[in-house]
């Protein structure tokens, strides 16, 4: 059965894309309190695209996280163009997550069952559409990152160069507006690295999209329009 | 609308390698679940079977209802059984005479349930398919007269056993004119070439049986062969002939163990015939004197070996169908004749064409010789063997010989008493003639056995006897025409309770019945409940296989953490992400159910066409296992075994729902 794409939000200019108010993040580690986040303010507007930059373990995936609302803060607001994320019920975030956010991580993450195309499609098919119209958004996505002839081949027959961007191409699929993606060359070999950034740079151009990528990376932090730095906590202005 | 979440689930019950096509574990929690509704199907199946064949056989056995008369026996059943048959939902309603006798034979006593039934009718209600009986049997029991084929003739005899011999001998031969007959005797039977010392059993008998008033026996000097022979009992001085002979009855006393001396006798005497005449003859010759003779002898309650002797005799003594002597009417007529006979020196021995009573010589023997006695001999008037000088053919059925008594018995019964088809039976009823004394007399009947059967009902086999109204009613004492009760069967066997009701409001106060259920009640119960209890047991086998699929989905959710981690941040809801398990579970329910059911119900056919486990019949009623599959319980088993499955999946997929995907991702 065939359903039309999820009802994408009108976007108003003046309210953020996606905003963090005075977001708190602390657990418990080894019978310690730890705080992650402390009262965290951020903001990321239609088309802005942000790196955020920062020590490992400081926090900035969870950051990430709790901007695409896959977790809760301990305190703090999460807003999507004005929405608070986490009064919605958990099949309207998720719905929220699919039509809004395209998530890329570290490791690859694929379904090792499907093949490039299914994994690519997947979020389509979730979404509930038919799987010729999901096999449509995703091919010519596969393409555009360069894995025309690799439809189908599973993961684990894929470089990870390649897998990295067959992720890329799955969190473009239905089109989000906003890009998240958790150090997405982390793993990969230089050369690898650097044709995932720039695709994913030339990408979120190409389709204005925003973008908050978490990295290491200065190559690929200096694609983005503005860097951050978490430290401490908090997010401040990326020195270097 | 569940389309991709069951896409997912079948993936994942899929190899992760691309040769194989499934993962082990779906096919192990697959397996479990298609054994435990494979044995339900079949041991069902099998308990359906067993239930249905003691039903089939009880209640072809039984009545379904008995309609009785209070304060004794039916007289006026022909009016019940019509009134019986208005009433809806009755199949037939046949008149039976029950009562208890004893059977004895050769080889021992048993009791026995004397059934007197109407043989037509009976067998066309069909009475007698559970019985597994020939139908020839049935067409013995129901044709008069029976005749045995003379080879079945020494059947008849046997076992025959004699009391203490002793009394049997008979004295040492006075009269000299007993020597005449006995060494006529031999001339006659062509015993010229028989060894001296060879005992001649004939002509004892012979000696025995007639001294009369011809006194013409004789007997040989040598030891009285009657030791071996048949009991002729002779009085004291070996005189007179007395009553004592017909007092006998045609067995002689029994006495249990001792041998048969009888079949030698027969045997020898066959012999002789043999001998005495031509072999084209010999079967024609032989048999319908024997026969009938034999069938007269038993009828008249005679001594059937003496009856025997004559008939060889006088078959030995003719070529042709022998006149005969009808027993039980004037000794001294049969002593006078067959002392003429041998008398006749005209009769040559052996040679048949000289074997001829008649066939003397006209000239040389008047017709006066073989005058009025002659008359008694045979069938047919004086006139006629007078004229043609011939043996008048006897027509036998024109003399219309009392049929034998056909009974049908019990195989075990029929064993026990050593009784083969065609064997006869002593049974002996207390319900006799009343003696001036006031007594019942017991009464005793030969029946000739027409027929066994088998029901494989161990209390059938051994204690009924079936033998036809006029005859039942004779033995057990009931006025003829009277009936011990009405036996119904019905269409709708769980009708029988109504219809009983309606029958007993049909006939009035004066008749009761019961019915099967009430008899049968507690046993089908208990075959209720074991039944009941067996599906519960059996279910159980499909609930470990169900604790199979839980442990397998459990493993699998642990396994795929990180992949519904990464769903869940493609946008899958946690509803869809439970779905996704609970087809896994499913799907694996369904396969295994299928399977099982398609493996359950051809072995079910399987064992129901080559019925390759057999039982022993005496205990189990059958002699293999007995399928029969139900398809409501079939369809019973299908529910019971999916919704196992389902409740299976639904802890495992709650679980993984409810997983925090940030777990799986953020430790990577």
């Amino acid at each position: 059965m065939s359903r039309t794409l999820p009802k994408k939000a009108s976007a108003a200019s003046n309210v953020a894309l996606l905003e963090a108010r005075d977001l708190k993040k602390s657990f418990l580690a080894g019978g310690q309190e730890l705080t992650i986040l402390d009262g965290l303010n951020f903001k990321v507007e239609k088309g802005e695209s942000v790196a955020i930059l920062g020590a490992s373990g400081s926090g900035k995936s969870t950051l990430l996280y709790i901007l695409g609302g896959l977790d809760r803060p301990t305190s703090g607001l999460t807003l999507a163009q004005g929405q608070e994320l986490f009064r919605l019920s958990e099949p309207d975030l998720a719905r929220w997550r699919a039509r809004e956010v395209g998530f890329v991580f570290q490791y690859h993450h694929l379904l090792p069952e499907f093949s490039a195309l299914e994994n690519v499609a997947m979020p389509a098919l979730l979404a509930g559409l038919a799987p010729n119209q999901a096999e449509e958004l995703a091919r010519p996505l596969l393409t555009r990152v360069g894995l025309g002839q690799r439809l189908r081949h599973r993961p684990g027959a894929l470089s990870g160069g390649e897998q990295q961007r067959v992720a890329l191409a799955r969190a473009l699929v239905l089109e989000p507006k906003i890009l998240l993606a958790d150090e997405p060359t982390g793993n990969l070999d230089a050369g690898s690295a650097k044709m995932v950034n720039d695709l994913v740079g030339d990408l979120v151009a190409e389709r204005k999209m925003s973008a908050v990528l978490v990295t290491h990376n200065a190559d690929l932090a200096r694609q983005t329009q503005i860097r951050l730095e978490l430290v401490g906590g908090q997010l401040r202005e990326w020195a270097g | 609308m569940a389309t991709i979440e069951r896409t997912i689930a079948l993936r994942y019950l899929r190899a992760k390698r691309r040769d194989s096509l499934v993962s082990l574990i779906s096919v192990l929690a697959v397996g479990g679940v298609g054994l435990g509704v494979a044995a339900l199907i079949v041991v069902l199946a099998v308990l359906n079977g067993f239930e249905t064949n003691l039903k089939t056989k009880l209640l072809g056995l039984s009545p379904h209802v008995s309609i009785f008369k209070a304060g004794g026996n039916l007289t006026d059943w022909e009016t019940v059984v019509a009134k019986i048959k208005t009433v809806p939902g009755v199949k037939s309603a046949l008149p039976f005479i029950q009562g208890q006798a004893l059977a004895a034979s050769g080889q021992g006593a048993s009791g026995v349930v004397i059934m007197g039934l109407d043989p037509q009718a009976t067998a066309e209600a069909g009475f007698f398919q559970v019985l597994n009986l020939d139908p020839q049997a049935v067409k013995n029991l129901t044709q008069r007269p029976m005749v045995a084929p003379a080879n079945d003739l020494m059947r008849l005899f046997s076992p025959i056993i004699f009391d203490d011999e002793e009394e049997y001998l008979p004295d040492e031969p006075e009269d000299s004119a007993q020597e005449e007959l006995g060494d006529k005797s031999q001339e006659e039977l062509g015993d010229k070439s028989q060894d001296e010392t060879d005992p001649n059993p004939l002509k004892e008998s012979v000696e025995g049986s007639f001294k009369g008033s011809g006194g013409q026996s004789n007997s040989e000097s040598a030891p009285s062969p009657l030791k071996e022979s048949v009991g002729v009992p002779l009085n004291e001085s070996g005189g007179q002939l007395q009553n004592g002979w017909r007092d006998q009855t045609p067995f002689g006393a029994a006495t249990i163990g001792q041998p048969n001396p009888l079949s030698a006798t027969i045997a020898t005497a066959e012999a002789k015939v043999d001998r005495a005449i031509p072999p084209r003859e010999n079967a024609a010759a032989k048999e319908a004197p024997l026969a009938t003779l034999a069938s007269l002898a038993i009828k008249a309650n005679q001594r059937l070996d003496v009856a025997l002797e004559f008939a060889i005799l006088k078959v030995a003594s003719t070529d042709k169908a022998a006149t005969f002597l009808p027993l039980g009417q004037d000794d001294a007529k049969a002593a006078t004749l067959l002392s003429s006979s041998q008398d006749d020196p005209k009769d040559a021995p052996v040679d048949p064409e000289k074997v001829r009573p008649d066939a003397v010589d006209p000239d040389k023997v008047g017709p006066e010789k073989v005058g009025p006695e002659k008359v008694g001999l045979d069938a047919v008037g004086p006139d006629e063997d007078a004229s043609n000088g011939q043996a008048a053919a006897v027509d036998f059925e024109a003399e219309a010989p009392e049929p034998v008594r056909p009974i049908l018995l019990g195989r075990e019964l029929a064993l026990s008493l050593g009784a083969g088809p065609l064997s006869a039976v002593r049974i002996i009823s207390p319900f006799g003639r009343i003696t001036p004394l006031g007594q019942r007399a017991p009464l005793t009947r030969y029946f000739q056995v027409a027929g066994t059967f088998q029901a494989h009902y161990y209390d059938f086999d051994s204690k009924l006897a079936f033998t036809d109204l006029e005859e039942a009613a004779d033995l057990l004492g009931l006025v003829p025409g009277e009936v011990s009760y009405v036996e119904v069967k019905v269409f709708d066997i769980y009708q029988a309770d109504r219809i009983h009701g309606e029958i007993i409001e049909l006939l009035g106060p004066d008749y009761w019945g019961r019915d099967w259920m009430r008899m049968n009640l507690s046993l089908f119960s208990a075959l209720k409940l074991e039944r009941t209890a067996m599906f519960v047991i059996l279910t159980l086998i499909v609930l470990v296989a169900a604790f199979n699929i839980a442990s397998t989905l459990i493993m699998m959710v642990a396994e795929k953490t990180r992949d519904i981690a990464i769903l869940k941040a493609m946008g899958a809801t946690s509803a869809q992400i439970k779905r996704i398990f609970t087809w896994q579970g499913l799907i694996v329910g369904l396969v295994g159910t299928l399977g099982g059911l398609i493996v359950g119900i051809v072995l079910c056919l399987l064992l129901k066409r080559y019925e390759f486990i057999s039982l022993p019949p005496e205990i189990y009623l059958m002699s293999s296992l007995p399928v029969e599959l139900r398809w409501p319980q079939a369809a019973a088993i299908t529910l019971v075994s999916m919704a196992i499955s389902y409740l299976a999946t639904v802890y495992p997929a709650k679980r993984a729902a409810s997983f925090d995907p940030v777990e799986a991702l953020r430790y990577e």
